[in-house]
């Protein structure tokens, strides 16, 4: 099933929760929003199930305008951030509710089966109390998925879990919804589970969406300063232009200068640059990327399970960078040494103008 | 507790605990001392006594019953509609807890009597009659204790998990399917503990229904007159009953509020 939203708005007395939403997902895609909180995330999902309805705007299922399709309905499965299990129904109860409330045959053999699936078939007859978080939310994405839903949506469905309950669970996920092809709508404030999760990641912030495109080209190209930061792009900088020619320019910020692998119009830009695209080289080694700094390590701080965050301090710009633990390791990284750290011209991104937040 | 070490303090606790039973217990220790137990069958069954305890169960039964279809609606709305001057309203249904009974059959008498609002214009047109009749009665025991009720089952709609429902609606509920399902259940707790104390408020409620009762007895209403007219040996059989009733109304409560999951 395709979901799509046309110019939706919701306000509550002066409050504009959201403006002129639109984007369009297709079947069996798995879209993110991805915002921080407060930003109009989940009133996007509500208003998608029919749980709320917009001020202005459509919510097309198939091309259908579901205007007037209350919630119960639409056959939209929501899983939430809580869960949201009933608390006085037992495991098997609470899978078996959307079944039930389509007066469905064989309930049980379908509960059975999709407990199975989600793992939790040992905990039908236990109530939402007596399990653990990470089972709650099998439980209640097995509620979500019993009734076979064309559409799923999912408000911050992992945020409450600890991190390794966390990557098991996205991971099955991800795979289910594979499996059965399910287009999803899924909100977040984590930009590492979007890139791990979406076909596609659209970026909400203060209620109107800031730019739609797949990963990559969120996390590499970002339309602007806003969604960069957002993305976790460590490495801004203002500059100017000082030469473009042959399909290459020379960018000075502070007091370095960068090539980049376009011919830009000279005057005043920002410079993104992601933490994961620079490297730490070896100093005797010749680099074979066109940007070359010397600089002094002065900040490490983990960052996830096996990676490190290294702050490069070159002449009194820092540079924030990535690197793998074996790496850091294997160059005996620390701080206070001197590294020569190199970026590959590519990997520059170009916003026209120098506007700082 | 670890505070009964201090002097002061157990001083204290013992000088409370012989003044509570002097409060408490002496009064009940009296009736007892005063009841003919021996004629206690015979006296139940004298017609103003039986009367009277019919009068009580009938109209505490039935008030209870309208005070919680009553109660469950007003409670909804106040839980989750908004209006303006919902403050106002909110705190007016619950003021008959805190109003002197007496002032709210006062309230009852100019409103349903002779030349009460109701009385001539409405009542008396249609040829009914309400006051001094089992319906004032009625009446003034709903007013009393639909408070009750309302208090108690507003909290109990506000303690839901609006995502109870939201969930329920996305799997497929229709407004009753929810109410039946989802609403009821998690409430009933504290309905039915409103609707206990409501019974129990209304078996023993005394000044708004002595306003409006005529000739009329509850079993409150008869303690009352049989002291006054000097039939104690009555009056000590209905304050019996009273008793053990309100006991046992109490008791149910407590284990029910405890014991339930």
């Amino acid at each position: 099933m395709s979901l799509e939203m046309r110019a939706v708005s919701k306000s509550y007395d002066d409050t504009v929760v959201l403006r002129d939403i639109s984007f369009k997902l297709e079947p069996g895609e798995l879209m993110v929003l991805l915002g921080p909180s407060g930003a109009g995330k989940s009133k996007t999902l509500e208003i998608a199930a029919g749980i709320e309805t917009p001020d202005k705007g459509v919510v097309l299922l198939n091309g259908v305008d579901m205007s007037d399709v209350p919630a119960r309905k639409r056959g939209v499965g929501f899983v939430f951030q809580d869960y949201s299990l009933f608390p006085h129904k037992n495991v098997f109860e609470n899978i078996a509710f959307g079944l039930k409330t389509r007066g469905e045959k064989n309930a049980r053999e379908r509960v059975e089966a999709i407990a199975r699936e989600m793992q939790v078939e040992g905990l039908l007859d236990r109530y939402p109390d007596q399990i653990s978080g990470g089972q709650q939310q099998r439980v209640a994405l097995a509620r979500a998925l019993v009734f076979q839903p064309d559409l799923l949506l999912f408000d911050e469905p992992l945020s409450s879990l600890d991190q390794r309950v966390r990557e098991q669970l996205r991971k099955s996920l991800k795979k289910i919804q594979q499996k059965h092809h399910l287009t999803t709508l899924y909100v977040t404030h984590d930009y590492v589970e979007a890139i791990a999760l979406a076909d596609k990641i659209a970026i909400l912030k203060h209620g109107r969406i800031l730019q739609t495109a797949a990963p990559d080209e969120i996390f590499y190209r970002p339309l602007s300063r806003e969604v960069a930061e957002f993305t976790g792009m460590t490495n801004i900088f203002s500059g100017s232009v000082r030469q473009s020619s042959g399909g290459s320019s020379i960018i000075k910020f502070n007091d370095l200068e960068l090539v980049v692998d376009s011919a830009l119009p000279l005057g005043d830009v920002t410079v993104c640059i992601r933490p994961e695209s620079i490297m730490f080289v070896r100093p005797e080694r010749p680099s074979s990327f066109e940007n070359n700094f010397d600089g002094t390590i002065s900040e490490m701080e983990s960052f996830g399970s096996a990676m490190q965050r290294i702050g490069v301090d070159v002449g009194g710009t820092m540079f924030y960078v990535n690197v793998p633990n074996h790496v850091v390791e294997k160059m005996k990284l620390e701080s206070g040494k001197g590294v020569k750290i190199s970026l590959k011209k590519e990997k520059i991104h170009i916003l026209p103008g120098a506007d700082k937040e | 507790m670890a505070l009964e070490g201090d002097r002061w303090i157990n001083t204290y606790l013992w000088i409370v605990l012989l003044a509570g039973i002097v409060i408490f217990a002496v009064p009940f220790i009296a009736l007892l001392n005063k009841i003919d137990f021996t004629r206690m069958l015979t006296i139940m069954t004298y017609p103003p006594v039986k009367a009277s305890i019919m009068l009580s169960i009938t109209t505490a039964f039935v008030a209870t019953i309208i005070a919680l279809l009553l109660g469950l609606g007003i409670a909804y709305i106040l839980a989750f509609w908004e209006f303006p001057f919902k403050g106002v309203v909110d705190t007016f249904s619950t003021l008959p807890m805190v109003l002197p009974p007496s002032a709210a059959g006062y309230l009852l008498l100019l409103t349903f009597g002779r030349f009460g609002l109701l009385g001539r214009p409405v009542l008396e047109r249609f040829g009914i009659t309400i006051l001094f009749t089992t319906y004032a009665i009625i009446i003034a025991q709903v007013f009393v204790i639909t408070p009750f009720i309302i208090t108690s089952t507003k909290s109990a709609f506000l303690d839901i998990n609006p995502n109870y429902i939201r969930a329920a609606s996305t799997l497929g509920s229709d407004p009753l399917h929810i109410l039946r399902e989802i609403v009821l259940p998690l409430s009933s707790k504290g309905i039915i503990a409103g609707t206990i104390m409501a019974f129990a408020r209304a078996i023993g409620e005394f000044g708004a229904s002595v306003m409006v009762a005529g000739l009329l007895q509850t079993m409150p209403i008869a303690i009352f007159n049989m002291t006054m007219g000097g039939s104690r040996d009555e009056a000590n059989i209905i304050a019996l009953i009273l008793i053990v009733i309100s006991f046992s109304i109490l008791f149910i409560f407590k284990h029910f509020i405890g014991e339930r999951r």
